[in-house]
């Protein structure tokens, strides 16, 4: 699969997925205008990947590294994060080992605590990674 | 201490997505010297209710009288806020219904409901997943004023009030 690059902007995050480095991450502010026409196609995308890379080369990709840099994300955001985040799982419950880094700002507890939620939610270890 | 109230920031006419950035990044201009968690707390209020007024506010035919309204103004240890917009009068029952659920929960119990939206809720046809309400109480400890003031046989000006304390996000030295 080709490279996915999303570059961000005021409203939406940046993306970068290498499928062949095994890294994906997201990272800014997310409030999109367009919530759905935004992570749509990224959910569709990911479980592209799922069936045709990781279920067709299990034995290739047996590690996947998920890098979450968010400075902001509305609840609209949320709900999306929480979809994706059920498809690297699902990665996880495969041969793929999946592991989620939750970055967030030394002092900013309002991100590390929705981290904590998320991970909560979904019965999913994060690492948490405190940064500046 | 007498008390003051200063407005900082207003806006009143049509609202546009790229208007909500302006203001968020003039909010974050004007309190760059308080903490980054007081900065949050206002900046997540600020998106979930001007995006609630972008996404379902019901525009009046031929009216230029009623036109969304945002203020925040600082008082001596509180950020006060105020959002209004016009709603169908059809749609104030269950608006102040579901505001009143939010404003009787605690904060444990906000959480727990931000869970069960989130776990089981669906993305509205306007790109909202029935968050808002609940994560403008969070931020407000659940303590969200609301009004609706009738303006025409069929639509109200519906307003949202909240005030944030910074006794414990007070600015930096």
């Amino acid at each position: 699969m080709e490279i996915l690059k999303i570059q961000p902007d005021e409203f939406t995050p940046g993306i970068l997925f290498d499928p062949e480095k095994s890294v994906f991450e997201i990272y800014g502010v997310s409030r999109p205008e367009n919530v759905v026409g935004f992570y749509k196609p990224l959910l569709t995308w990911l479980d592209t990947y799922n069936q045709e890379v990781l279920q067709a080369e299990p034995e290739v990709h047996r590690q996947l590294e998920v890098n979450l840099k968010m400075t902001y994300f509305n609840s609209a955001s949320s709900k999306f994060l929480l979809d994706m985040l059920l498809l690297f799982i699902r990665m996880d419950a495969g041969n793929c080992k999946v592991r989620v880094n939750w970055y967030y700002e030394e002092d900013d507890d309002e991100i590390k605590e929705s981290g904590e939620e998320l991970s909560e939610m979904l019965g999913f270890p994060f690492n948490y990674i405190s940064v500046g | 201490m007498v008390e003051t109230k200063q407005e900082i920031l207003h806006h009143y006419g049509p609202l546009s997505y790229d208007e909500i950035g302006y203001l968020l990044n003039k909010m974050m201009e004007k309190f760059n010297a308080y903490s980054l968690s007081l900065r949050k707390k206002v900046y997540t209020f600020m998106v979930e209710s001007l995006e609630n007024v972008y996404r379902h506010q019901d525009v009046m035919p031929e009216s230029t009288n009623y036109y969304p309204r945002f203020t925040l103004w600082m008082s001596n240890d509180t950020v006060l806020m105020s959002v209004s917009n016009t709603v169908l009068q059809s749609k104030c029952a269950h608006i102040s219904k579901c505001l009143d659920r939010v404003g009787q929960l605690d904060k444990s119990e906000l959480k727990e409901l931000y869970r069960d939206i989130i776990l089981h809720g669906t993305i509205s046809e306007k790109g909202g997943a029935g968050l808002g309400f609940v994560n403008m109480a969070r931020v407000a400890d659940g303590k969200l004023g609301h009004s609706f003031e009738p303006i025409a046989p069929s639509y109200s000006y519906f307003t949202i009030d909240v005030a944030i304390s910074f006794k414990t996000n007070s600015p930096m030295a």
